[in-house]
C-alpha cells in the first residue's frame, strides 16, 4: 500500500479540532450526513494494525531520507564558500592526445625472390602513423571517443585488380596518383587520407557491464588492443595483424564488463555483433548475416608481475558483390555475388610479466568455407578458385627490461626477439617464418625509439631464393 | 609577595607544560603527516582497501559498487603527497605512472585522473570522487574518510 492510499484511507479519522469546530457551526443536518457518510467508509475500508504499522515504518523511513538530504544541503550550504573556492563541477570533458612515428626501413630482397618489386624495397623515411584521439565524457556513464589515423595513402598505395581472368597468368597493379593542382595558384598538392580507427559510443554504467556502439577493435589478442606503435616494443607486426587473420576492427555493437575475483584478479569479456569481415563493411554490410564475437580474459596483475590468458573466438559471413548495369532493353541494375565465405576463427592469448621480463605470445586458427568460389591468384602463384582451407598463425615476443636504474634512471632499455609464423593454407603450402631481434628504449615515457632486424623464410616458395631480410628504425610518441 | 615554594611550584609546573608540549610534538607531527583517503560524501562506501584503491586510481576499476563511477583526483604531480601516494598506494615512480596513463590512452582511450592543488575541495564539490590528503589538511565534515594509511 502506498503512502498516498493510506493518507486517504486515514484523513477521515483525523481530522483536526479546527475541522471539528467548522463542521459544529455547519449545522446538525450536515453533521448527521456527515456522521453517516464516515461511519460508512469505516464499515467499507477495513484498516488493520498492520496496515497502521506499515504506513508508520513507511513515514519514518521517508521522513529519515528527507532529513538526510536536508542535512547534506546545509552542509553544502555551510562549505559553499569553501568549494567554489575551486570552481569545481561536473561539466562535459574533452580530452585530445594522440600519437605519430618516424623511420627509416630498407628491405633487402634478392632478384629471384617471389616478394621482389612486392614491397617498396628501397630504402625509404616513413611516417606511418599520426593518431589523434578524442575522448569526451559527456555524463557519468556516458562516453564518446574517436580514433583518427591521418596518412599519406592512397598516395603510392598499389591496387590489385579485384576480378582476376582465369585465362591470363599475369595480374596488373595500379598505383594510386592524389595529386591535384590548385587552380587559383596551380601549386600541386598531394592528397593524403583519414582512416576512422575507433569511432563509438560507449554505455558503461557499472564494472560489469557496458556497451560500445559505433566502430571498435576487435577484443583480441594483446597486439590489437595496444596497436599503438609508442606501447608495441617491435617495429614489425606479426602476421596476424598484416594479414588480419581476425577483422582488427568491426562496426556493430559490443558489450563488455569486468568482474574482480579477488585482488588484483580480474575477469573481462566481451561479446560482439557486426557487419563483420566485408569489403566496405565499415560503411554498410553485403549481406544479412550478421558476425558473432566472444571474448573472455581471466588476468591477475600484480605490481611487478602480471599473468593473463585469453580466447576469443570468431563467427562472421564474408559477402563480395559485383554490381552489372543491363543496357538491353529496359536499364536494370544487376547485382552478382562474386565471393561468399562463412569463417570460423578462434583465437588464444597469453601475456605473463615478472619483474621486466615478458613473455607475449598469441595464436589464430582460422577456418574459411566458401558458397561462392572467386577466381584468384593463389599463394603458390598460379590463378585458380579459392577452396575451403584452414589458416594458421602465431607469434611469441621475449622481452627484457635490462635492469639499469643506477645508470640511465627512469628510462627503459629493452632488448626484445620474436618469431613469427604463419601457414596461409593446409592445401597450398606457403607458409612463412619470421624472425625479428631489436632494442626498445624509452629514454620517457611519451618517447620509444627501436632499432630492428627481421629476417623472413619459405622454406616452400619455388623460386630459387626464399630468404629475405629487413631493417629499420623508428621514433614513436605520445602527446 | 611569592613565597619560594609558590615559585617552585611556578617553575615546576611551566616545566611539565613545556615537556608535555615537547614530548607531545613529535607524536603529532606524525598523525598530521598521515595519508587520509578521502571520497565524497555520498559515495556508497564507508571503508576501502588499499587493492582496491589503487584499482580505482589505476582505472582498472571505475565505478564504486553500487554502481556509482569512481572518479580519482591526484595531488599535484610533483607534490611530496603525490609521490607519496605513488609509493605507498600506487608502488610506481612517477614515470612508471606516465607509462601506464600512455598506454591507457592508447589502449582504450582513457585520459588521466585530474589533478588539483587541493584535492579536498574537488572531492567536497563532486560526486565519486576519491583522493588523498594530509591528516594536516584534512577539513572535519568536509569528506568521509575510507582510509587512513599512516606516516609510518
Amino acid at each position: 500500500m502506498s503512502i498516498l492510499t493510506a493518507l486517504v484511507m486515514l484523513v477521515p479519522l483525523a481530522a483536526s479540532p479546527q475541522d471539528a469546530q467548522l463542521e459544529s457551526e455547519g449545522g446538525q443536518t450536515e453533521q448527521t450526513e456527515q456522521t453517516e457518510q464516515t461511519e460508512s467508509d469505516r464499515s467499507s475500508r477495513t484498516v488493520t494494525m498492520e496496515d497502521l504499522e506499515r504506513l508508520r515504518e513507511e513515514m519514518a523511513a521517508d521522513a529519515d531520507r528527507r532529513i538526510e538530504e536536508l542535512r547534506l544541503e546545509l552542509e553544502e550550504e555551510k562549505f559553499a564558500e569553501f568549494a567554489t573556492e575551486t570552481g569545481v563541477e561536473f561539466e562535459p570533458s574533452l580530452d585530445i592526445s594522440g600519437f605519430l612515428d618516424f623511420g627509416f626501413t630498407k628491405y633487402f630482397i634478392p632478384d629471384q625472390h617471389s616478394f621482389k618489386n612486392t614491397f617498396a624495397d628501397k630504402s625509404t623515411f616513413v611516417q606511418q602513423h599520426l593518431n589523434i584521439y578524442f575522448y569526451s565524457r559527456m555524463t557519468e556513464s556516458l562516453s564518446a571517443f574517436l580514433e583518427l589515423r591521418f596518412t599519406t595513402l592512397p598516395l603510392g598505395s598499389e591496387a590489385w585488380l579485384r576480378e582476376i581472368d582465369p585465362n591470363r597468368n599475369d595480374l596488373s597493379l595500379e598505383r594510386g596518383d592524389t595529386t591535384v593542382a590548385d587552380p587559383l595558384t596551380l601549386a600541386v598538392h598531394r592528397l593524403g587520407g583519414v582512416m576512422i580507427e575507433r569511432a563509438q559510443l560507449e554505455w558503461r554504467p557499472s564494472n560489469y557491464f557496458g556497451v560500445i556502439g559505433g566502430r571498435f577493435l576487435t577484443p583480441f589478442g594483446i597486439w590489437n588492443i595496444d596497436h599503438g606503435t609508442p606501447v608495441i616494443i617491435p617495429i614489425r607486426y606479426p602476421t596476424i595483424q598484416q594479414y588480419e587473420s581476425i577483422p582488427l576492427a568491426q562496426t556493430g555493437l559490443q558489450a563488455f564488463g569486468r568482474f574482480y575475483p579477488a585482488t588484483n584478479t580480474y575477469l573481462d569479456w566481451a561479446f560482439t555483433i557486426s557487419n563483420g569481415r566485408g569489403p566496405v563493411e565499415a560503411s554498410y554490410d553485403l549481406d544479412e548475416n550478421k558476425a558473432l564475437g566472444l571474448r573472455l580474459k581471466f588476468s591477475y596483475e600484480g605490481i611487478d608481475n602480471t599473468i593473463a590468458l585469453g580466447v576469443y573466438g570468431y563467427w562472421g559471413d564474408y559477402t563480395d558483390t559485383v554490381k552489372r548495369v543491363n543496357l538491353g532493353g529496359v536499364p536494370t541494375v544487376l547485382q552478382e555475388v562474386y565471393s561468399d565465405y562463412t569463417e570460423y576463427s578462434g583465437s588464444v592469448d597469453l601475456l605473463i610479466e615478472f619483474y621486466g621480463l615478458r613473455l607475449q605470445a598469441e595464436y589464430v586458427r582460422r577456418l574459411m568455407r566458401f558458397d561462392e568460389r572467386p577466381a584468384r591468384f593463389l599463394d603458390n602463384g598460379e590463378i585458380g578458385y579459392a577452396t575451403d582451407h584452414v589458416e594458421n598463425s602465431g607469434y611469441g615476443l621475449l622481452a627484457y627490461k635490462l635492469p639499469l636504474h643506477n645508470l640511465i634512471g627512469d628510462a627503459e632499455l629493452r632488448p626484445y626477439v620474436m618469431f613469427d609464423y604463419r601457414s596461409p593454407s593446409e592445401i597450398q603450402h606457403l607458409d612463412g617464418y619470421i624472425f625479428i631481434w631489436g632494442l626498445n628504449l624509452k629514454p620517457v615515457p611519451a618517447v620509444a625509439i627501436k632499432a630492428e632486424g627481421t629476417y623472413a623464410y619459405h622454406p616452400d616458395m619455388q623460386t630459387p631464393d626464399n630468404e629475405m631480410w629487413v631493417v629499420g628504425t623508428q621514433i614513436a610518441v605520445t602527446f | 609577595m611569592c613565597s619560594w615554594n609558590t615559585l617552585c611550584w611556578w617553575v615546576a609546573g611551566l616545566s611539565l607544560a613545556a615537556g608535555m608540549l615537547f614530548a607531545a610534538e613529535p607524536a603529532m607531527a606524525d598523525d598530521a603527516k598521515d595519508i587520509v583517503i578521502v571520497a565524497n560524501k555520498r559515495v556508497p562506501v564507508d571503508s576501502i582497501s588499499l587493492g582496491e584503491l589503487r584499482e580505482i586510481f589505476l582505472k582498472k576499476r571505475t565505478h564504486w559498487k553500487t554502481g556509482v563511477s569512481a572518479i580519482p583526483i591526484h595531488a599535484r604531480k610533483g607534490s611530496p603527497l603525490r609521490k607519496e601516494f605513488q609509493a605507498k598506494v600506487l608502488q610506481m615512480s612517477q614515470a612508471e605512472e606516465e607509462d601506464h596513463w600512455k598506454k591507457q590512452m592508447i589502449r582504450f582511450g582513457f585520459p588521466k585522473p585530474p589533478e588539483f592543488g587541493s584535492p579536498l575541495r574537488a572531492v567536497f564539490r563532486l560526486k565519486g570522487t576519491v583522493s588523498y590528503v594530509y591528516r594536516s589538511d584534512y577539513k572535519e565534515g568536509v569528506a568521509k574518510i575510507l582510509l587512513v594509511i599512516p606516516a609510518k
